[in-house]
């Protein structure tokens, strides 16, 4: 009887564990809680009144003693180990032993963070499990500034606060400064330091988009629209408004002009109105589709580009399922000096419908073209479009030119204002030039990396560059050179000599000692 | 110090004069050397035919030593350790037990901290040499690899034997509470196995209530697993949490054995 006693006590014992556990993980109590709650601690309570006298007895005892007294040390011990644990934890110091510095903050973010006019706080709707690097990095941007305020949210325990800032995706990042807010969802560096900068600058920033010649529509929602980009656009802070040229010119607020596509040509006044802006230092991204005359094409030719009049074609690298004949090329030819597309190495870009550039020498404008984006080899200028249109055929002739050709191109000119001009707009104009608006159209900005290019341009354009352009750190790529031969050797020695050498020693041994 | 020098000399003669030490070196040479040369041959096949990770046509990160050959290796050996480092442990206090010579060092004059630590310390000193192997394919990657991140590999290598050291003080703790060696092993096994996979569990729990107040338990295991302290190493980002965990496992365990030690010699 006595030993079934004990036996009761030490199922009550696992029971009542099992029953905490559940309570602890579940926080609710519920039948099978309540049940193993109560039925542990009835047997617990059995087993111990019913051997009691058993118990003291042994507690009398001297190894009663020591194994209570070496439980007692042991809890003590975890005590104290936790609580060195926690402080260290509190502390949240870390070592970054990575060559390319892959956990720590670039310059110019720290730049940025060191120039922040007042307080951001940033809060992160991150859930439990996941989001490390994106977390760990926000760390490092509340550590670098104390003008950073932290608070990392998990949705799905706080679904209440997540809906009440209409958070629908995970890894949301919302930045807010004095009332203004902007958010992201991607927690990358480049992405947080933009954000802050827009967030904390105090100026509007207005993007217009020339309307009146068919141009795309920044608000319609089908395949050829630009309503996609235009979000991605607010997301970044910017203000998007559709503009027609009237007497009044370019409105002085506007930070960038966007011509985008259009379908009649501009009247000799309107590219006066945007000839006279951008030489205040004004800045501007022309999107200049194939085959339509814009009457910009003289303008741009007197900076020193000209659009040339035929379309891309490239049978070999080509966007499968737009169409067979190759009228999407494909690049993955960017410029790696330059801002916009550096961020761009191994990423590949589609050009649906695209019209060739042409940088020309002995412009009439001092300042400089950088040619971001070629064609592949493959492709070439088809220039009979009549055939191309009307007959659904494509031939390259001797005199069509052959790729690589540039699809898009960027120009900086340096300017002194002088005393007299009003409106001065900035230090430098900026243009942008790409022979297509279909690849940041609703139908291909989702394709490859085309939308980080458009967005890239557009950041650059609007004259952001200086400190916005962050290059996430990542790890540099790394080889080995060694010949079959040296293969060999390293199978041989490391997979059967060493091994094969101490087995026989252990084998010897053995059968010494045997 | 000296009855410190004495334990540790007999326990690695012990483990040099029975096949126990060459079996474990054997072993893991051979399966570190095997899976060394899979993850090299892998490496320079796929960097001769792409540059870097594709995911739709796309590079999303290049090709490195540290991500792609040390880091998987680092990995895996740890998981070997989990088997390999009870098989060393196992008979320092229970064989004693068994051979009933504990009672030797029980009646001795000698604290039983220094019996632990010298025991320890043998154990250490063999996990040590069957680690060496781990540093030569580390130094030929270095030698043959342009541009390698040393950093990176120089902290999963210190990782590894912090696994390895820790795994041995658990292993040690789990010898002295059994005089039978397979439960020496199996216990050592099974809390490696705990705090290597305790991280897992972080998922499926959030913030509890205790007492009125609020606990992360997720953050809380995974603060206790392992494997993350280890990740986080051989990622080459080290926290002040991560070297400070395995000390105190260190320490625990090997407070933990002295007294369950100590209070044989009262029962």
């Amino acid at each position: 009887m006595k030993k079934f006693t004990q036996i009761l006590g030490l199922i009550g014992l696992v029971v009542l564990g099992i029953g905490f556990l559940a309570l602890l993980i579940g926080q609710k109590t519920n039948l099978f809680i309540n049940a193993h709650l109560v039925v542990g601690g009835g047997l617990v309570l059995i087993g111990l009144l019913s051997n009691l006298a058993g118990f003291l007895d042994y507690f009398r005892k001297r190894a009663g003693r020591a194994y209570s007294g070496a439980i007692l040390q042991m809890m003590i011990l975890a005590v104290i180990v936790f609580l060195i644990g926690l402080i260290s934890y509190q502390r949240d110091l870390m070592m970054d032993v990575t060559r390319d510095r892959l956990f720590a903050l670039s310059e110019p973010t720290k730049k940025i963070l060191k120039n922040l006019p007042g307080e951001v706080k940033i809060t992160a709707y991150f859930p439990s499990e996941g989001f490390d690097q994106g977390r760990q990095l926000l760390k490092l941007y509340q550590g670098e500034s104390k003008k950073v305020k932290l608070e990392i949210i998990d949705p799905d325990r706080h679904p209440e606060l997540a809906e009440a800032k209409g958070i629908n995706t995970y890894g949301t990042i919302v930045f807010d400064y004095q009332g203004q807010q902007t958010r992201i969802t991607e927690p990358q560096e480049d992405r947080i330091t933009n954000s802050l900068l827009r967030v904390s600058r105090k100026t509007s920033w207005v993007i217009y988009f020339i309307t009146g010649h068919g141009e795309a529509d920044p608000e319609t929602e089908d395949k050829g629209g630009l309503s996609m980009f235009k979000k991605f656009l607010e997301d970044e802070n910017f203000q998007v408004k559709k503009l027609q040229i009237t007497s009044q010119g370019i409105p002085p607020e506007a930070c960038l002009i966007v011509i985008a596509g259009p379908r009649m040509p501009y009247q000799p006044g309107e590219v006066e109105a945007i000839d006279h802006y951008l030489g205040k230092g004004g800045d501007a991204v022309f999107l200049l589709d194939p085959g339509v005359f814009s009457n910009l094409e003289n303008m741009l030719i007197g900076y020193g580009i000209e659009p040339l009049p035929g379309i891309v074609i490239d049978q070999v690298q080509y966007l499968v399922g737009m169409d067979a004949m190759g009228l999407a090329p494909v690049a993955n030819n960017f410029d790696q000096q330059s801002e916009i597309t550096k961020t761009l190495k191994g990423k590949l870009a589609a050009f649906p419908r695209v019209r060739p550039l042409k940088i020309m020498g002995g412009a009439e404008r001092p300042g400089k073209w950088t040619p971001l984006v070629y064609s592949s080899a493959t492709s070439y200028e088809e220039t009979d479009l009549e055939t191309l249109f009307k007959y659904g055929r494509a031939r390259q002739d001797p005199a069509d030119h052959k790729g690589p050709l540039l699809l898009a191109a960027s120009y900086q000119e340096r300017i002194q204002p002088q005393a007299w001009e009003e409106n001065f707009k900035g230090a430098q104009i900026r243009i942008a030039v790409v022979g297509s608006t279909f690849f940041m159209r609703n139908l291909a900005l989702d394709v490859y990396s085309n939308y980080l290019l458009a967005i890239n341009l557009f950041n650059w354009a609007a004259g952001e560059q200086s400190q916005a352009f962050i290059v996430p750190h990542t790890r540099k790529p790394s080889r080995i050179f060694i010949t079959a031969g040296q293969t060999r050797i390293i199978f041989y020695s490391s997979v059967l000599i060493i091994p094969e050498i101490l087995c026989v020693i252990g084998l010897a041994l053995w059968w010494r000692r045997k | 110090m000296r009855v410190i020098g004495a334990i540790f000399w007999k326990e690695l003669k012990g483990y040099f004069l029975s096949p126990v030490a060459y079996v474990v070196l054997t072993g893991f040479t051979a399966i570190s050397g095997w899976l060394f040369y899979q993850l090299l041959n892998y490496f320079l096949r796929i960097t001769n035919i792409v540059s870097g990770y594709m995911v739709k046509g796309q590079i999303m990160r290049e090709w490195t030593i540290a991500d792609d050959i040390m880091g998987p290796l680092y990995k895996n050996l740890s998981l070997f350790l989990i088997i390999l480092v009870p098989g060393v442990t196992m008979r320092l206090f229970s064989e004693e037990k068994k051979l009933k010579t504990e009672e030797l060092l029980l009646t001795a004059p000698i604290r039983m901290g220094q019996v632990v630590l010298g025991k320890y310390l043998a154990s250490v000193v063999l996990l040590f040499l069957m680690l060496i192997p781990v540093g030569v394919y580390m130094s030929l990657i270095l030698y043959y690899g342009s541009e390698p991140d040393l950093g990176t590999v120089l902290s999963g290598y210190l990782g590894l034997f912090l696994v390895a050291f820790s795994l041995a003080a658990i292993g040690i703790f789990a010898s002295s509470l059994t005089e039978n060696q397979i439960i020496a092993f199996f216990v050592c096994a099974v809390i490696g196995l705990l705090f290597f996979s305790v991280g897992l569990a972080a998922r499926s729990v959030g913030v509890v209530s205790i007492f009125s107040r609020q606990l992360d338990l997720g953050e809380l295991l995974r603060q206790l697993s392992l494997f993350e302290h280890y990740s986080h190493i051989v990622a080459g980002r080290i926290q002040l949490t991560d070297p400070v965990f395995f000390l105190l496992i260190i320490i625990f365990f090997l407070f933990a054995s002295r007294i369950n030690a100590e209070s044989a010699r009262w029962s």
